[in-house]
C-alpha cells in the first residue's frame, strides 16, 4: 500500500512522519509546479477550479511516482469538493492509471474519516487510528500557530530573515515531535525565540486574507500572496485556517470557538444562510475583521468557484458599508505572479495613503 | 390588493403556475416582470461582478425593471428541494444577494425552502409561512398551497406531452385534459439544460428555435417523469446530490439510450460550476453512444456564433443518417 495525499498548505508536513512512523508508505509528489497544473488544466473539464486541477496533477505526478491508493475526502454539499473524488477518478482511470480512491460518505464525521483511514493507510487497531488521527489534527494545529505568530511578528522584525529563519527552524522542530508532550516543549521552546527577537515598535499595516480555503491556505494557487506582504513589512491575517477548519468538524480544541458559527454571527446582517464552501467565513470574516482594525482584505478564490461569485456580490455591499478597501483576486491556470505581484503593490500603496490621510 | 412581484428568470421557469396559483388563491395580485430583452440583460451584468453566470444577470436584471410596481418580491432561498441534495449556491444566497446589490427594494418574501433532512422542514411550511403574510388562516393557506401544488403537476404533465412553456401554463389553469397532436416523422434530437436555458424566450430564440426551423424535434429533460430520471443515474458510482445536476446527467443517460434521438446538445452557461461535472459525467458514461454538441453562453451572446455551430452539427447527423 502506498498512499498519496494531495498538498494543502501544510498538511503534507503534519501527518507526513506520523504515517511512516506508524509503518505506511506514503508517496509524496514534488511540491505541485507549472508542471502539475498544466496536467490537471490538460485533463480536467475546462470550468473546473484551480483546486481540482492542481490536486489532479499531484494526483497524476503520485501515481507517477508509484502511488497506489490516494486520499481524496469526498462528501456532499453545494460546493463542488464532493465531487472530486467522483470526476478525478474518472479521468485518472481514463489514463490508464491502477489505484484505489479513498474517500467517505462523509468526511465531515469522524467515524467516516476513521474508517476512511482503516482502510487506505491498511493499518488495523480502532483505537491506535484514533490516537494517530487525532495526533495529526494536533500537529496541524502547531504548524498554524507557528504560522499565525510568523505572520504577526515578521513586520516588526529588526535584522532581515530572522523570522524566515524562526519558521524553518520551528517548522523542522514540529516535524519531528511525534508526541503531544514533544509538541508541548516544541512550542515553548519556538516561543522564547519570538520572544528574544529585536523588534522595532512601528505599526504595520494590517491586512486580511479572505476567501476560498485551498487559495487562502495553498502557496501554489495564490502565488504565494500572504508570505509577498509579509515580506512588505505588512501584518497577514487570514479567514481560515486548515486547523480551524478541521476543529469545526472534529472538536479536537476544546478551548477553540468554532470559527464558522463566529464567521456567522459577525455575516448575519448580509449572508444569512451557509451558502456552500468557505463563503459565510469570507463575509464573516471581513466583517470582523474591519471591526478590529484591519486596514484592507483581499478576497482570494478560484476562477468559477461558485459560493465565493455569492460572497464576492455580498462583499461590494460590505465594502461600502464599513469603508474597507477590498482587492478581490481571481486565480486560474493563466494567472501570472508578475500580474498579481502590480496588483498587490498597487493595493498596498492605496492602504498606505489612506492612512496618512 | 396586494401586489407581489415575482421576476421572471431562474427558478420562476420550474414553478411559476404553483406561485401563481398559490398567490392568486390567497386573493393577492401577481406580477410579472416583462420578457427578457438586452436591456434586462445590460442592467443585470451593470450590478453584478463580471464572472457571475448570464441566467443571474438576467434575473437581476428582472428584479430592478419590476421593484417599484410591487409591494412584496417574491424571492425564495431554495437550499434543497428533495433530501440529501442541494440546490446551486448562487439559489441559496439569492435573497442575500438581491438585498446587497439593488436599493430600494420592497419587501422580500425570502422564507428558505429546505428539504435536506429527511422528514424534516418541508415545501409545504416554508408555503404555511410565507401565506401568512397575507392571511391568518391558515386552512386558507394550507388550501391555496394544495390547489397550487395541482395546478404545478397539471404544469408538469402538459409539459411532457410536449406542450412548449408558455402553452403549459396556460392550459394548466383549468382541468381539462389537453392532448398535443403526436408529431412523427421528424428527427429527434435531445436537449439538456436547466429550465432556465430552456424556456427563456429569449435563449430560446437563438438556439432552440434555430434547431426547430431545420426540421427537428427537441426533446427536452421536461418530457421525462422524475422516476425516468432517477432511473438514468441509479447505476453512477455516486449520488449527484444538486437536484438540477441530477436532472440533467439522468435526462441525458435516458435519452440517449432511446434509439430514435440522433443527437444530444447540451446548454451550459460560461462559468458555471455545476455543470462544468455534470458535463464531464454525461461525456464520460454516453460519449459511444450518441454525438454531443455543447452550447456555452454568456451575456456576449451573438446569434451568429451559435449557427455555425449548430448547423455543421446538424449537417453531421444528417449524413451519419445517410450513411446507414
Amino acid at each position: 500500500m502506498r498512499l498519496s495525499v494531495p498538498y494543502l498548505g501544510m498538511l503534507h508536513r503534519a501527518y507526513e512522519p506520523v504515517l511512516r512512523n506508524a509503518g505506511v508508505e506514503i508517496v509524496l509528489p514534488p511540491r505541485p509546479t507549472k508542471r502539475t497544473l498544466d496536467l490537471g488544466t490538460k485533463h480536467a473539464p475546462e470550468f473546473a477550479c484551480l483546486p481540482f486541477k492542481i490536486t489532479l496533477g499531484s494526483m497524476i505526478e503520485a501515481l507517477e511516482l508509484g502511488a497506489d491508493s490516494i486520499f481524496m475526502p469526498g462528501g456532499w454539499g453545494p460546493c463542488r469538493f464532493g465531487y472530486f473524488d467522483v470526476i478525478q477518478e474518472q479521468i485518472l482511470r481514463e489514463l490508464g492509471f491502477q489505484f484505489t480512491m479513498g474517500s467517505a460518505r462523509n468526511p465531515d464525521a469522524l467515524r467516516d474519516m476513521i474508517e476512511l483511514m482503516k482502510r487506505i493507510a491498511g493499518l488495523r487497531s480502532k483505537a491506535g487510528l484514533y490516537k494517530l488521527f487525532f495526533l495529526i489534527l494536533i500537529r496541524m494545529s502547531f504548524f498554524d500557530w507557528l504560522l499565525k505568530n510568523y505572520f504577526r511578528h515578521k513586520p516588526y522584525e529588526m535584522n532581515t530573515g530572522e523570522m524566515d529563519q524562526i519558521l524553518e527552524r520551528g517548522g523542522h522542530l514540529i516535524e519531528e515531535s511525534l508526541s503531544l508532550s514533544q509538541l508541548l516543549k516544541s512550542a515553548c521552546r519556538i516561543s522564547v525565540w519570538f520572544k528574544k527577537m529585536k523588534k522595532n515598535g512601528e505599526r504595520p499595516l494590517k491586512v486580511g486574507i479572505v476567501g476560498e480555503l485551498f487559495t487562502v491556505l495553498d502557496s501554489s494557487a495564490n502565488m504565494g500572496i500572504d508570505m509577498r506582504l509579509a515580506q512588505k513589512g505588512i501584518e497577514v491575517v487570514k479567514s481560515v485556517w486548515l486547523s480551524d477548519f478541521l476543529n469545526d468538524r472534529f472538536r479536537f480544541k476544546p478551548f477553540r470557538r468554532n470559527q464558522l458559527k463566529l464567521s456567522s454571527r459577525y455575516a448575519r446582517p448580509y449572508l444569512r444562510s451557509h451558502s456552500g464552501g468557505e463563503s459565510m467565513e469570507s463575509v464573516g470574516k471581513t466583517v470582523f475583521f474591519a471591526k478590529s482594525g484591519v486596514e484592507g482584505v483581499i478576497h482570494i478564490f478560484p476562477f468559477t468557484c461558485m459560493p465565493e461569485l455569492v460572497a464576492q456580490t455580498i462583499l461590494m455591499k460590505v465594502q461600502k458599508d464599513l469603508d474597507i478597501p477590498i482587492l478581490t483576486l481571481i486565480i486560474d491556470e493563466h494567472t501570472a505572479p508578475g500580474g498579481v505581484e502590480t496588483r498587490l503593490e498597487a493595493f498596498v500603496d492605496l492602504l498606505e495613503r489612506r492612512r496618512r490621510r | 390588493m396586494m401586489k407581489v412581484g415575482i421576476p421572471r428568470g431562474l427558478l420562476f421557469y420550474r414553478y411559476f403556475p404553483l406561485w401563481e396559483t398559490f398567490f392568486e388563491s390567497l386573493g393577492v395580485e401577481v406580477v410579472v416582470s416583462g420578457l427578457t430583452t438586452d436591456e434586462t440583460i445590460q442592467k443585470g451584468s451593470k450590478l453584478l461582478p463580471g464572472d457571475l453566470c448570464l441566467p443571474m444577470k438576467i434575473f437581476f436584471g428582472h428584479v430592478e425593471s419590476i421593484k417599484e410596481e410591487v409591494d412584496f418580491l417574491f424571492i425564495p432561498r431554495y437550499i434543497s428541494i428533495e433530501p440529501e441534495a442541494y440546490m446551486c449556491p448562487k439559489l441559496i444566497g439569492l435573497p442575500d444577494m438581491v438585498l446587497c446589490v439593488t436599493d430600494s427594494l420592497p419587501r422580500l418574501i425570502d422564507e428558505p425552502i429546505d428539504c435536506r433532512a429527511n422528514g424534516g422542514d418541508t415545501e409545504r411550511s416554508f408555503y404555511l409561512k410565507a401565506g401568512k403574510i397575507f392571511s391568518k388562516d391558515r386552512a386558507k393557506v394550507g388550501r391555496a398551497y394544495s390547489s397550487g401544488l395541482e395546478r404545478q403537476a397539471r404544469f408538469r404533465s402538459l409539459l411532457r406531452k410536449g406542450f412548449s412553456f408558455e402553452e403549459s401554463v396556460g392550459y394548466s389553469r383549468s382541468t381539462n385534459d389537453s392532448e398535443k397532436l403526436k408529431e412523427e416523422g421528424r428527427m429527434r434530437l435531445g436537449m439538456i439544460g436547466r429550465p432556465y436555458y430552456t424556456h427563456d424566450p429569449y435563449l430560446r430564440k437563438l438556439i432552440r428555435e434555430q434547431i426547430e426551423k431545420k426540421g427537428f424535434q427537441l426533446l427536452t429533460s421536461d418530457i421525462l417523469s422524475d422516476q425516468e430520471v432517477e432511473s438514468g443515474v441509479e447505476k453512477l458510482r455516486k449520488r449527484i446530490y444538486w437536484s438540477f445536476g441530477k436532472e440533467l446527467v439522468g435526462s441525458a443517460i435516458r435519452l440517449a439510450r432511446d434509439r430514435s434521438i440522433l443527437g444530444i446538445i447540451n446548454l451550459a452557461s460560461f462559468g458555471c460550476g455545476q455543470d462544468s461535472f455534470n458535463f464531464e459525467m454525461i461525456q464520460h458514461t454516453i460519449k459511444e453512444e450518441v454525438p454531443i454538441l455543447s452550447l456555452i453562453f454568456d451575456e456576449h451572446l451573438s446569434s451568429g456564433g451559435f449557427s455555425t455551430r449548430i448547423e455543421a452539427f446538424l449537417e453531421m447527423i444528417v449524413r451519419g443518417l445517410e450513411k446507414r
